[in-house]
């Protein structure tokens, strides 16, 4: 019973993307017909090799999720090891509120965030949409450490120090691999929020940048079925690529989990 | 010793930085602007009417209710279906299956709201997919008596986009917490007579409270305040509030962004609150306790 629940459930989520695929490589489909007829690759055509923004508008997404991915990273690991181990004024404050941004409705956070970013004159610039962007992504990432540095054995770094480490071997030598698996999730999520998102690149980015979601939008919105097909593949084998290659690094790193979670 | 005292203070700077300058300096922004103080407009002084005239707009309450009945609708369907799959998850013990459904549900995590929105026309249209199947059944005669299900008033697509994009993230979220809890409890319960239903019920739920609380919390405010989905699969009336004040954002008449700054305000601070009262609700139906 629960197999076939699980079973159904994993169909239901893949089933769409069958019927795009199909969509990206068949022309005909008048209304009665199930499945898409006649094979065609002028819609890989037209949305890849034909369009002058695709390969402009792919390398910003990429560029501007990498930096959103690694000041995500740094922003969470620093603040997530202040609040498991140290003590501060305020730290209630700041365990209460990192995860604000993601309560707060998107439109009225942004339209904020753009009133901002005029005053600081970072409008239709690069770091004002990675800043924009680390707003929402942050929060998963103190998240993340948070719960790995609770599970670090705090022997661990008290025999480093009675052995003489400087701060920075110990930072290097022991925290950091420990915390390596969470710092490929952290950033493969900072990642992918960062690809994915399209409001805020488009409000602060002013169509000055253009990504690879912005770019994709007006054919969501016209309703151009082939080339937003081929473009939605495209998209979504990269997330999955960014995915599949965070697990294969993680599992590498495996072996130390026996350390982990004591 | 002092200089060890600075530490935490320098690594929490950015995080406060960031959230100081852009939710707070955000926040003052859009209030300076919505009561009326915008210098390089020529206006200049404070005042609340403008607050008083998004109010009083007759699509005001009606996009707001919409919008909560949107957010609640989705986020509820999502968590239960979430909870359930993930309960179903843990408790079952074939190991390929589980290795299929965790690389489903993740799937269904990366794929982007624009995308969803895609999904949802090719689906629910009335030359969709499922119109198509119900007509070679012969449940229908031609495209248009076929429900309208995207674009309409129940916003059956806009719900149906955040349960496709929601459950998968209270699934996983959850499924990680519920996979530490251990068979033990399980195990006694299920010896002294207790069917799957009330396991769920009386063990993983509490044991998980938190993180559903998380989770669901999160999918309501992102439904609340989402633009893209809300924008492209809106029916004509009533529409979201984030897709009302999109279109005020945009308007050529630039008078009208008083208002739209206070009605920024109102879904920021309302929004807030009805996120904040959602999850005290929630954990209250879990736990039994606040």
């Amino acid at each position: 019973m629960k197999k076939t629940i699980l079973v159904f459930i994993s169909l239901i989520m893949i089933f769409p993307m069958l019927i795009v695929l199909l969509l990206s490589m068949f022309s005909y489909y008048r209304f009665p017909l199930i499945l898409p007829q006649h094979f065609t690759n002028t819609f890989w055509k037209t949305a890849v090799v034909e369009n002058p923004l695709f390969v402009s508008s792919l390398a910003n997404s990429i560029v501007l999720a990498t930096c959103n991915g690694i000041c995500s990273t740094v922003v969470g690991i620093m603040t997530a090891r202040a609040l498991v181990r140290h003590e501060f004024m305020g730290k209630r404050v700041v365990r209460m509120f990192f995860t604000l941004p993601l309560f707060i409705p998107a439109m009225a956070l942004f339209l904020g965030v753009h009133s901002v970013m005029i005053r600081l004159q970072l409008m239709n610039h690069c770091s004002g949409i990675i800043l924009a962007h680390m707003l929402i992504s942050v929060p998963y990432g103190i998240n993340i450490f948070i719960s790995f540095f609770q599970g670090i054995n705090r022997d661990m770094e008290d025999v480093g120090k009675t052995l003489g480490c400087t701060p920075i071997t110990l930072f290097s030598r022991i925290v950091l691999p420990l915390i390596m698996p969470g710092i490929y999730l952290s950033f493969s999520i900072s990642f992918l929020i960062s690809f994915t998102e399209y409001f805020s690149t488009f409000l602060i980015g002013g169509g000055n940048i253009i990504t690879f979601s912005t770019m994709m939008y007006p054919y969501v919105h016209n309703g151009d079925l082939g080339n937003g097909a081929v473009l939605g593949i495209i998209f979504i084998s990269i997330n999955v690529g960014i995915f599949y290659l965070t697990e294969y690094l993680s599992r590498k790193k495996l072996k130390i989990d026996s350390y982990l979670f004591e | 010793m002092a200089h060890k005292k600075i530490i935490p203070y320098l690594l929490i700077l950015p995080i406060v930085l960031l959230y100081g300058v852009f939710i707070g300096g955000g926040l003052v922004g859009i209030i300076q602007e919505s009561l009326g103080h915008i210098p390089i407009l020529g206006l200049k002084g404070f005042t609340i009417e403008y607050y008083s005239t998004a109010i009083s707009q007759n699509y005001f309450l009606k996009s707001l209710l919409y919008s909560i009945y949107i957010a609640f609708t989705a986020a509820v369907i999502a968590t239960v279906l979430g909870v359930v799959i993930a309960y179903a998850f843990v408790t079952c013990e074939n190991e390929m299956v589980q290795r299929v459904v965790k690389r489903a549900l993740q799937f269904g995590l990366i794929i982007p709201y624009l995308y969803g929105v895609f999904l949802a026309m090719i689906l629910f249209n009335q030359t969709g997919f499922f119109a198509r199947i119900a007509y070679s059944v012969g449940a229908i005669g031609e495209p248009a008596s076929f429900p309208e299900l995207i674009f309409d008033r129940k916003a059956v697509g806009i719900i149906w986009v955040f349960v496709f994009k929601g459950t998968p993230f209270v699934s996983l979220f959850v499924m990680n917490v519920m996979g530490r809890i251990g068979n033990t409890y399980g195990d006694v319960a299920k010896s002294l007579g207790s069917g799957s239903l009330t396991i769920l019920r009386k063990i993983y739920i509490p044991l998980a409270s938190n993180s559903i609380v998380w989770a669901s919390s999160i999918i309501f405010a992102y439904a609340l305040g989402s633009f893209e989905v809300n924008y492209l699969l809106t029916s004509i009336s009533p529409v979201p509030l984030s897709a009302k004040l999109y279109s005020l954002f945009i308007h050529p008449d630039l008078t009208v962004i008083p208002q739209t700054m206070a009605l920024s305000v109102i879904l920021f601070i309302i929004g807030g609150s009805v996120v904040g009262l959602y999850s005290v609700l929630l954990s209250f139906l879990l736990k039994g306790r606040i």
